[in-house]
């Protein structure tokens, strides 16, 4: 039950603004506040339930998604088991490989606890090469130094 | 489902389901008429939004595409009416008003015919088919005769659709992108991803598909035109046209299209040869098409069995007339991309929901 004298009723206006978090991700590092704008209005915001599989490992893949509130535990089946990668928090984004390959998906996503993501799908992303090729390219290259980061760190361990 | 209505048992849920239809069905019967403005302003968005995407490019701000957008097409227009439009018009209305010479050509040509016949098969005089043959002929061409005018301009001439499409196209095109998103905000969690891949791809194939069709009718047509005008014909915007619109049907459409003009051409040339330049300009042109243009305009081909679309063709002319028989095949093309990427979406989800199945009955609880 809400309790209105105890709970903090002013959580909502504590949380970021969506161009806040954007602000974070270095998917979108150096982009103008204007910009970041244009992004937002892109971003499909989902809230998932506790245990709630935002995507299962082998689908195919369509989006990047960046944790708004809540937590995200990443997964892969192994052996018929899932096993634990990693734990992602406020903040934290997934699945950015999808932006660039139309492969599957490599691991499960799976809330646990309430959540609340942004979703920005490849589509998107091609669709704004169109009428914006200058951020699209921008946030493109940002993608890639992303995933090449990743692949120098996956390589030097 | 279960989150959004927490507080009604199955039953409930299926009786208030079953009155919320019942309601949007009469909704939709009362207000049927103003079903088709929308639904050609969702088509005209749907082909001009990557236009509009492209000058946003230009313009930074999308309100300013599309009313640069909505400038050029008014310039368009101007041109039309001032440079297409009235010969087209002075044309069809020459055309109509000798449409009772070129009847009797045909009635004189038929009596030829089947005085020739008769002579050789005297059984078939005896039948009386003959007679019947020119008599429906006949009809069908003073029918056809009094309906060609309606049959073009009834369609489109409502005055409330051209001021509706507009302002609701206006809308489309300017808040596409968020009516977009709004409508992908009630999609299931569970169906979010796959929907809105299925809506971008079949989306893109489509608009293609139809872009595509619109770019090939214009080329065919003035490529008709121009030969038309060449050759010295009498009505070359409306044949040129008509041959254009009627490149549309499949295996016979060329066919349709070239008869109207051999028939003018030869009457206002009275030779053969004229007749032969002709079948040879647009057997060129079907060379043209078919070769060069429909590989490079349909990247990705929208194979239809000509038995389907023989069926497509009489199930449109029945429901439609002639607008039926010129839209069945983008139609039928919207179908097939559709349900192809569909089928092909649902095959992949059930081999994969029992995988998923598989999994979870061999998942260890501790995790």
């Amino acid at each position: 039950m809400t309790n209105a004298f105890w709970d903090d009723i002013f959580k909502y206006s504590k949380k970021k603004s969506d161009i806040q978090i954007l602000e974070d991700i270095p998917v979108f590092k150096g982009l103008s506040r204007f910009e970041l704008n244009k992004v937002a209005k892109m971003l499909h915001l989902r809230s998932y339930k506790k245990d709630e599989y935002i995507f299962h490992e082998k689908e195919p893949g369509e989006s990047m998604y960046i944790i708004k509130s809540g937590e995200i535990l990443i997964t892969k089946n192994k052996n018929q088991k899932e096993t634990v990668i990693s734990n992602l928090t406020e903040g934290s984004f997934f699945g950015e490989v999808s932006l660039v390959d139309e492969d599957v998906r490599s691991a499960n996503a799976k809330a646990i606890t309430d959540s609340e993501v942004l979703g920005f799908f490849r589509a998107d992303l091609m669709n704004l090469i169109d009428r914006n090729p200058r951020l699209a390219c921008f946030i493109l290259y940002q993608l890639s130094t992303v995933i090449g980061k990743r692949l120098r760190l996956q390589t030097e361990t | 489902m279960n989150s959004t209505f927490p507080y009604f048992t199955k039953i409930q849920k299926i009786i208030l389901f079953s009155i919320l239809a019942i309601i949007l069905i009469a909704i939709f019967n009362y207000l049927a008429e103003l079903i088709p403005p929308f639904l050609f302003a969702f088509i005209f968005s749907y082909l001009l939004s990557p236009l509009v995407d492209r000058l946003e490019f230009i313009f930074q701000k999308r309100i300013l595409a599309v009313i640069a957008l909505y400038i050029g097409i008014a310039i368009g227009i101007i041109f039309l009416f001032n440079y297409i439009i009235p010969p087209l018009v002075n044309e069809f209305n020459e055309l109509t008003s000798n449409l009772p010479f070129y009847g009797s050509f045909i009635k004189e040509w038929s009596i030829n015919l089947k005085n020739n016949v008769e002579t050789n098969f005297p059984i078939i005089q005896q039948l009386n088919i003959l007679d019947n043959i020119q008599k429906q002929i006949q009809t069908i061409i003073f029918d056809l005769a009094q309906r060609i005018p309606k049959l073009f301009f009834s369609t489109f001439s409502t005055i409330s659709y051209l001021l509706l499409i507009p302002v609701i196209l206006f809308f489309f095109l300017f808040q596409g992108p968020d009516i977009k998103m709004s409508f992908f905000r009630i999609i299931p969690n569970k169906y979010f991803e796959v929907l809105i891949y299925l809506f971008y791809s079949i989306g893109n194939k489509i608009g293609n598909y139809l872009r595509g069709i619109f770019i090939e009718t214009l080329i065919v047509g003035s490529l008709s035109f121009i030969i038309l005008l060449t050759l010295g014909a009498n009505y070359s915007v409306l044949l040129g046209t008509l041959a254009g619109i009627m490149n549309l049907i499949p295996y016979l459409g060329p066919v349709f299209g070239a008869i109207p003009a051999i028939i003018v051409l030869y009457l206002q040339f009275k030779s053969l040869n004229i007749v032969l330049y002709i079948i040879i300009g647009f057997g060129l042109i079907q060379m043209i098409d078919n070769i060069v243009l429909k590989p490079i305009i349909y990247s990705q081909s929208v194979d239809i069995h000509p038995l389907a679309i023989f069926i497509f063709l009489l199930i449109g002319g029945m429901v439609a007339g002639v607008w039926g028989l010129i839209l069945a095949v983008p139609i039928a093309g919207i179908l097939k991309v559709g349900i192809s990427i569909l089928a092909k979406e649902i095959k992949f989800r059930i081999k994969f929901n029992k995988s998923l199945e598989s999994l979870n009955l061999n998942k260890t609880p501790s995790n």
